[in-house]
């Protein structure tokens, strides 16, 4: 509505960019990035893998995949009205009190809501992140009442910071806090609020731009670099569906509404096959092997290879998962766990590689 | 109609570049300007032809985020009892253009800013207690003044935008404009029907990649660019010609290699060589393993972009590309000296044979040998031609290539580290921590360390410059703390080293690490004013030696002396009251990465 009324206005027609503007780019049509992919469809999979970061090139469609990938996700069931997206089937003493929902007394209704995948812009003020004072109400009203935040609108859904290396740092400590008890504690302006705030964090970002801090490094489940695809064909491919996106947003998307719902539908169904994956013995000795071997900090990065081999060998309809699952994901899994030494001339990834090879051969 | 003369010659690329982004304003991004006449003719040209309706802001450089990105209008909330958003300036000009003035001047965090409405087409606001999202959808003009030896326009900026335009040209720009406000509208109305056949895409693409432009928002920009041009032409499908003209304008400023036209293949391109020269590992990588076997098609348009490369451009994009930027793996490699006749020769590029400068004789012969039939052809019907200068071999001035030289000089990071009681209480192991971090930057970089150590009576020249990172290392590891401080002692021993490594023809960056507590004099002896009076007299010296310095203050309070020594050492001063060995390592990175002063 707004931007008819402006462009009228200012006599200019927009075109293109607008329309494309309320659609999404189709996860599917995403030519190549299989290691980015991957690591999105785990995480949609399951959400406890610990998020997922994508550092490369420019242009080469990360903010795209994220955004995809949210239209991929499978509807969840929340309290109606809550703003914190409360669990209907959690345990109600886990709610927070400032939860208007469930105050009053009745029986609460529950809706079906698409999972929440909330942009965190660069630029956000602290205020707006974990929740503030109600500006509008404190000042017309003067009641003083708590306006939650992002990070209670990414509450069981994905946080998702563009540019995450350019966060500022009061922000990376807040998140790092409230990543770290899965609870958002708010103090200030005279409130007192806590409330559930569980998310999937994904970040992505240009590492030419600026390096991340460690400990929000060691936070992300899986690490995936993507690069500009060099062979020509894929590149000629990349170009034409783009730009045929852009011209015609909607044929676009009918065009791969099938593989849109096929690919939904493997979500779901790996999600409910996800309780009876199995994780051989041998396997988790081999994920141990491997984190040994390239000197990864902490057991984090084995926890999670273990995790997301799991949840891909759901995604693949396997039974129990296998060594090629854990070689697929170790490089995403540890690259960015490294012990670093001033004499690491190399590149992490290299060293993950060369560490696979000896573990698992194949 | 729009007027189909469009494209041909006679028209300048900044009159084409303005029709097309008139037609396409938010498609096409927007242009870079080069130079230092600001483009304020460009820009006079654009909004002529986009009408007086349409939206203008100029965004100065330094843009606080309310501003920016929007903010709560404080007067208006409290007026009507409700919460107002005042839209930013980046909202304000949803529709219209936008001049960012000294984009070479803006902040990575400003350019994020405005790269991530650019990709969402909108402002998504979080700030003041509001929540909104606001469409903004703009073409940008970023207006880089800098001369090449500062920064320039941020990368991530650039790469959104289709044109980039030296300001050479911008600064005669016709006044009246070639297309009406009205015949650009027309443009705009045509621009969804146009269909891209798939050869067009794929010969842009391909010329892309021949060219080494590694990012895929060119091509995608360029087919942009052809497809307004068509709809400028009233055309309803992209022709090569478009293409030709679009990859020209689009492609060409972006290119990073010579494309090899049909010339003799791989031999005798040692620029394309990685192994070469380390600094140049950045440079695309997707040229000689990849070089795609060339259609007709591609060539004409390869062509077109390759006749337009002025001379030079492409030795200056290869000379910003190799230049240490702002990414950290980069800092403080040696000066690169670009010199004209001596060095190792890294390539060649088109230019004239003026004095100091050498002909690549193989190159020109081979730049003139695919035209030498058609050449033939053009006396043969006595059809008008450029002065040719042979008889054997028609070479025409276009075909001269020169060599390009480098003759890339060793850097050595000079450590000087004060050991002293005062800062080893304090910071010395943050320091060591910092050494070593930075240590390992050297290393990736193969530059040469050296580390001079100072306390109690006198500093000691702990390491050589040296290659040998372990060595450095264990030194290292081994420096104990404690004592006073004899900074000029320290500050004298560094320029002793600096000066034989400059004879040497290396370069330096000197690295000191100080509270700035200096208390022991040049001498030996005891005593506070004495010391820092020679301490200063030492700085001035060591500035003399002309090194590239950095004054790293490790003081928890820092005291007004180490500035005044940073001054005198004419440095960058970096006070860390509470950071960590990463964060000053950091910081030492990014410092040294804006290059010597």
């Amino acid at each position: 509505m707004r931007v008819t009324e402006l462009a009228i206005c200012s006599g200019v027609a927009v075109t293109g960019a607008t329309s494309a503007m309320s659609h999404t780019f189709p996860f599917t049509a995403i030519v190549g990035q299989d290691e980015m992919k991957r690591a999105l469809m785990i995480a949609a999979v399951d959400r406890s893998v610990g998020g997922v970061l994508v550092f490369g090139d420019r242009g080469t469609g990360k903010s795209t995949a994220v955004r995809a990938m949210s239209a991929l996700l499978p509807p969840m069931e929340v309290i109606a009205g809550c703003r914190f997206n409360c669990d209907p089937s959690a345990d109600k003493s886990q709610c927070t009190p400032v939860c208007l929902a469930r105050q009053s007394g009745k029986r609460c209704k529950v809706e079906t809501v698409p999972v929440p995948v909330i942009d965190m812009p660069l630029g956000a003020t602290e205020d707006r992140v974990i929740g503030a004072l109600d500006i509008e109400r404190a000042l017309t009203k003067g009641e003083k009442a708590f306006e939650p935040g992002l990070l209670a609108r990414a509450n069981r859904g994905f946080l998702y910071i563009d540019e995450v290396n350019l966060l500022e740092d009061h922000l990376v400590d807040v998140l790092l806090d409230v990543a770290a008890s899965g609870e958002n504690v708010v103090e200030r302006e005279g409130l007192s609020v806590r409330h559930a705030a569980r998310f999937v964090l994904v970040g992505s970002g240009n590492p030419e731009e600026g390096e991340l801090r460690p400990q929000l490094l060691d936070r992300f489940g899986l690490s995936v670099n993507v690069t500009t695809p060099t062979d020509l064909a894929t590149r000629i491919e990349v170009v034409r569906r783009r730009d045929k996106y852009e011209r015609d947003p909607a044929g676009f998307l009918a065009h791969f509404a099938q593989s849109e719902t096929a690919e939904r539908e493997r979500i779901l169904v790996a999600q409910q096959r996800l309780p009876d994956i199995e994780t051989p013995d041998p396997i988790r000795e081999l994920a141990a092997k491997l984190a040994l071997a390239v000197g990864a900090d902490g057991l984090r990065g084995e926890i999670t290879l273990l995790r997301t081999a799991r949840a891909l060998a759901s995604l693949e309809g396997a039974r129990s998962v296998e060594p090629q699952h854990i070689r697929l994901l170790a490089p995403s899994a540890l690259r960015h766990r490294l012990r670093r030494g001033p004499l690491d001339d190399g590149d992490a990834n290299d060293r993950v590689m060369r560490a696979i090879a000896e573990v698992i051969p194949v | 109609m729009p007027s189909a003369t469009l494209g041909e010659t006679s028209e300048s690329d900044q009159v084409l570049a303005a029709a097309l982004l008139a037609s396409d304003l938010v498609g096409l991004g927007g242009a870079v300007i080069t130079g230092r006449f600001g483009g304020d003719s460009f820009v006079a040209l654009l909004r002529q032809m986009l009408g007086p309706q349409a939206r203008y802001q100029r965004l100065p450089c330094r843009v606080p985020d309310d501003r920016l990105l929007g903010g709560l209008d404080l007067v208006a909330t409290k007026a009507q009892g409700r919460t107002v958003v005042e839209p930013g300036l980046l909202s304000r000009t949803n529709g219209g253009l936008l001049v960012l003035t000294s984009a070479d001047r803006v902040g990575a965090s400003t350019a994020a800013r405005i790269v991530s409405a650019m990709d969402n087409g909108a402002v998504h606001l979080a700030r003041d207690g509001i929540v909104a999202t606001m469409p903004a959808q703009f073409g940008l003009i970023a207006v880089d003044t800098s001369d090449g030896s500062g920064g320039c326009c941020p990368e991530s900026l650039k790469d959104r935008l289709a044109f980039w335009l030296p300001d050479e040209l911008t600064a005669e720009l016709p006044a009246n404009p070639p297309l009406s406000p009205d015949e650009v509208l027309t443009a705009r109305g045509l621009i969804s029907q146009i269909e891209a056949p798939q050869e067009i895409v794929e010969v842009l693409v391909t010329v892309a990649v021949s060219l080494g432009i590694r990012s895929l928002r060119a091509p995608l920009l360029a087919l942009r660019a052809a497809r307004a041009h068509a709809a400028l032409c009233g055309r309803t499908s992209i022709t090569s010609q478009d293409a030709a003209l679009a990859a020209r304008l689009v492609l060409g400023p972006r290119a990073t290699q010579i494309p090899d036209l049909g010339e003799a293949r791989s031999e005798s391109q040692p620029a394309d060589q990685p192994s070469q020269s380390p600094a140049n590992q950045d440079a695309p990588d997707i040229s000689t393993s990849s070089q795609p076997t060339l259609d007709e098609a591609t060539e004409v348009v390869l062509a077109a972009v390759k006749s337009a490369l002025p001379s030079g451009l492409l030795q200056r994009l290869a000379d910003r590309q190799r230049r240490p930027s702002a990414t950290p793996s980069k800092v403080g490699a040696g000066d690169k000296r670009k010199s004209a006749s001596h060095g190792r020769q890294i390539g060649h590029a088109p230019g004239r044979p003026t004095s100091g400068a050498r002909l690549d004789l193989l190159a020109t012969i081979r730049a003139a040998a695919p035209w030498q039939l058609l050449r033939q052809r053009e006396r043969q019907i006595g059809l008008p031609r450029a002065p040719s200068l042979g008889r054997l071999i028609d070479i025409r001035p276009s075909d001269f290539r020169i060599a390009k030289f480098e003759s890339r000089t060793e850097a050595v990071t000079v450590f000087v580290v004060d050991a002293s009681g005062s800062s080893a209480l304090n910071r010395l192991a943050e320091a060591k921590g910092a050494v070593e971090l930075l240590l390992a930057d050297c290393y990736v970089r193969r530059d040469q360390v050296a580390m001079i150590a100072f306390r109690q009576r006198a500093a000691k020249v702990l390491l050589p410059p040296t290659r040998s990172l372990t060595r450095a290392r264990r030194v290292l590891a081994e420096l104990g703390g404690g004592g006073a401080t004899p900074l000029a002692s320290g500050l004298t021993v560094a320029r002793e080293m600096v000066v034989g490594i400059r004879g040497r023809g290396q370069t330096a960056l000197c690295l000191l690490l100080t509270d700035g507590q200096a208390n022991i004099d040049i001498n030996g002896a005891a005593g506070r004013s004495a010391a820092e009076a020679d301490a200063l007299r030492a700085a001035g010296a060591l500035c003399q030696a002309a090194p590239s310095l950095i004054v790293i203050d490790t003081a928890v309070r820092p005291r007004p002396f180490a500035a005044q020594l940073a001054g005198k050492l004419s440095a960058r001063y970096i006070v860390l009251p509470n950071a960590d060995a990463s964060a000053l390592s950091q910081v030492a990175r990014e410092a040294s990465a804006r290059g010597p002063r």
